[in-house]
């Protein structure tokens, strides 16, 4: 089977104005995933960034849990499918783990690695000044820590929009989603579609990207 | 207010990790700064200047001995000092006003006084147009005005400075050193500057501390009575030069004084 970037775009255009399911269009694919995307992110930033800063800030929390952590990082999110079915049911909730494991441990990496990279001279500069721990925490560790710990989010969400396919593939309520269409298109033997739905990833994916390219580089505009 | 600060009998060991052997860094080591003076500590590298700053600011525990700042003892209750140090540790992140407001807000200081107080600082140190400037847009001179300013605007009791010229070429150099001898004629800060450049500890000081080699202790103290500004290259200079290079040299057994210093008078002037 041959396919030609002229087919690919014909069956992007019937994506957006047909749909696939007929009646399932393009953009509300696209939401869908998103949506699930941002709250697998944002759930792995809310508790990622706390982690990671424990294990950068403690010794102890870090020989403790270290182990732990590299213990499940390396099982691909692919492998989790059916316990998160499991667990979370079929639909949103078991996308939105996937996404989360997938983003999760970056997150954790960069956080912690971005706090033991701050100079501790500034902490330092932060306790003559009298500062206490409190100070120390939210005016040197955690801004010192940012570039590291934007990085980890930035790996994070590129990594949980990886994971999307893999996601979808425990199943959608709505019908709608990047993954599932790819999913239904493959069944279909409809492989221009599938190429397009993959354009459409890539494409999003690279949106994200330029949008946090763009805020990061407000946040970090001392370095 | 300056207050004057007294150091008694310390001593400080570090412990090796693992294998290595403890370090005795500081050893018996007693020294007075009367309130409002500068005085100027001098010593080899790797001599224990460094800790014995850190350890008169509270950021190191002594092993033993004490430290008393207007007669209370520092480690009981920790109060704030200047403190400018050889990295000079802006925060790279903050502004130059954010940095030098950063005592003031760590007092809790309402913003509006805060930025006042900052503002005046920086017009003090002439850097009021870079207020907005991060740390790395700086120069090297610039950065350490900040560092100095950042240090005295909550007006500590002690300003301790440790080597903060040392990065800096000759030019910058002893232009910083007639600026803050400027601003401590009208301050009167109680001043402990850390240096291994002998002529500028006997530019700027009222006395100047001889310490040894590790383990540290005063090994002699040369008062400068000498009126501000100095001249670098007149007969008193060189003779108290030669005076605190000799006692420096007596630290490092097996050194002949005199080489030393003629070798070292062809160096930087102002
Ligand atoms: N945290 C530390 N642990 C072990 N040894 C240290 C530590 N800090 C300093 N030292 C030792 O103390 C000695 C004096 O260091 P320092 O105070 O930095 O000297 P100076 O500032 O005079 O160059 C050095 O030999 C160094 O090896
Ligand atoms: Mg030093």
């Amino acid at each position: 089977m041959r396919i030609s970037p002229l087919q690919v775009g014909a069956a992007f255009w019937e994506l957006c104005a047909v749909g696939l399911p007929p009646g399932y269009l393009l953009p509300m694919h696209t939401l869908y995933s998103l949506s699930k995307v941002l709250a697998g992110v944002l759930l792995a930033v809310l508790l990622g960034c706390p982690l990671g800063l424990a294990l950068g800030a403690s010794r102890g929390i870090q020989m403790a849990l270290m182990p732990l952590i590299d213990f499940i990082r390396p099982i691909p999110p692919l492998a989790w499918i059916l316990l998160a079915i499991i667990w979370f049911g079929i639909g949103f909730g078991s996308a939105v783990f996937l996404i989360f494991l997938g983003a999760f441990f970056p997150i954790v990496l960069g956080t912690c690695s971005g706090v033991r990279g701050v100079d501790p001279l500034l902490v330092d500069a932060v306790r003559t000044l009298g500062g206490n721990r409190r100070d120390i925490w939210l005016k040197v560790l955690l801004p010192g820590a940012m570039p590291s710990l934007l990085t980890g989010i930035k790996v994070g969400t590129g990594i949980g929009w990886m994971t999307l396919v893999a996601a979808e593939f425990t199943g959608v309520r709505q019908g709608y989603g990047l993954g599932y269409m790819i999913m239904s298109a493959r069944d279909l033997q409809r492989l221009d579609a599938v190429v397009a739905g993959m354009v459409g990833i890539g494409m999003v994916g690279l949106a994200l990207e330029w949008m946090l390219g763009r805020i990061y580089r407000w946040l970090l505009r001392w370095q | 207010m300056p207050a004057s600060l007294s150091v008694y009998n310390l001593s400080k060991v570090y412990l090796g990790s693992n294998n290595q052997d403890p370090q005795v860094v500081l050893k018996g080591l007693e020294l007075v700064i009367p309130a409002g003076t500068f005085v100027a500590l001098v010593g080899l590298n790797g001599s224990g200047k460094t800790t014995l700053l850190r350890v008169i600011a509270g950021l190191e525990p002594a092993t033993s001995g004490e430290v008393r700042i207007n007669g209370e003892r520092a480690d009981l209750l920790r109060r704030p000092v200047g403190m400018v140090s050889q990295e000079l540790a802006l925060l790279p992140w903050r502004t130059v006003l954010e940095n030098v407001e950063l005592g003031l807000e760590l007092q809790a200081v309402k913003g509006k006084e805060r930025r006042e107080r900052a503002m005046n600082m920086l017009r003090v140190f002439g850097l009021e147009d870079c207020g907005h400037r991060y740390p790395r847009e700086l120069s090297g001179g610039m950065r350490q005005k900040v560092a100095i300013a950042r240090a005295l605007l909550p007006e500590p009791e002690l300003l301790l400075m440790d080597e903060p010229f040392s990065a800096l070429d000759c030019q910058v150099k002893s232009r910083l050193q007639h600026f803050l001898i400027d601003l401590w004629i009208q301050r009167r800060d109680t001043v402990l500057f850390v240096t291994h450049d002998v002529e500028e500890a006997i530019v700027l000081s009222d006395t100047v501390l001889v310490i040894s080699q590790k383990p540290a202790r005063v090994v002699d103290v040369i008062p400068v009575n000498l009126p501000h500004p100095r001249d670098r290259t007149g007969i008193p200079m060189t003779g108290l030069r030669r005076r605190v290079l000799a006692s420096l040299m007596l630290t490092r057994p097996g050194e002949k004084p005199a080489g030393f210093v003629r070798s070292n008078a062809a160096g930087c002037r102002g």
